[in-house]
């Protein structure tokens, strides 16, 4: 999955999933080893996140929060709940047949990553550009 | 038996604690002190909402809070130091703010972090 930065930059480093993939923006490929279903890249400049972007199979990629997203990855705690509950309900009827009918994720048979993404680095309004930060708030 | 109460309110108040910090004075490079005090309002806001103390005395904490605010080319980078008493570092976390709007995600994914 070829990795590119709205603004072009190629001084970035691009993260998968917590782990370094790319040195720098410019020229990034990640490699996408994962059984999940999704993978989260960030764009990190010196300990500073300035943007990320969850990265779904069959093409459907979804910005968290703009330009702030890496302040909100997946939340495993949520999600952990929501699966246990779905376990403990279903898991009875549905072990015989899930465990028979599931394809492997590692198959493909949930979709393939999409072979670029680019992530949105900047204020969402070209105004904030130049935001006077040097000024009392108004 | 009075042993038993004594050691179910003991484990019970340190349950109960609340993790204490201080908040160091932010420090601000090609931001206006406004700013500061906007974030700082901040941390105490959600520090209400999730659950530990914002005391000020700083013999009184657990930890210190040191918060930074640098100019960059577009935008403020936020980094957010939660230290021990003798400075050493436990955690960190930077994200870039676009506007001041921006200080809000940042304050809530940080306070959910170290409550």
């Amino acid at each position: 999955m070829a990795v590119r930065l709205s603004d072009g930059r190629d001084d970035y480093s691009i993260y998968c999933d917590g782990k370094l993939a790319c040195e720098t923006s410019g020229n990034c490929i990640v490699k996408t080893m994962t059984g999940s279903d999704h993978v989260y890249l960030q764009v990190i400049k010196n300990g500073i996140i300035y943007g990320g972007v969850n990265v779904y199979r069959e093409g459907n990629t979804s910005a968290s929060g703009g330009g702030l997203s890496g302040w909100d990855p997946p939340s495993p705690s949520g999600q952990g709940l929501q699966v246990l509950g779905d376990v403990l309900t279903t898991f009875p009827l549905y072990t015989l047949t899930s465990f028979a009918l599931t394809p492997s994720r590692h198959s493909g048979a949930y979709g393939t990553f999409p072979k670029e993404v680019v992530i949105k680095v900047g204020p969402r309004d070209s105004s904030l550009v130049n935001y006077p930060w040097d000024q009392p708030i108004k | 038996m009075f042993r038993f109460v004594a050691i179910t309110l003991l484990f019970a108040s340190a349950l109960w604690a609340k993790t204490e910090y201080f908040i160091l004075p932010v420090q601000l490079h090609g931001v206006h002190g406004d700013y500061a005090k906007r974030i700082t309002a901040l941390v105490k806001e959600y520090a209400a909402i999730d659950g530990y103390a914002i005391v000020t005395k700083k013999e009184d904490c657990d930890y210190l809070l040191q918060i930074k605010l640098i100019r960059e080319e577009v935008g403020v980078a936020v980094i957010i130091e939660k230290r021990k008493k003798n400075k050493k570092l436990v955690w960190n976390y930077g994200h870039i703010a676009y506007e001041p709007n921006d200080f809000i995600p940042i304050i809530s994914y940080v306070s959910r972090k170290i409550k």
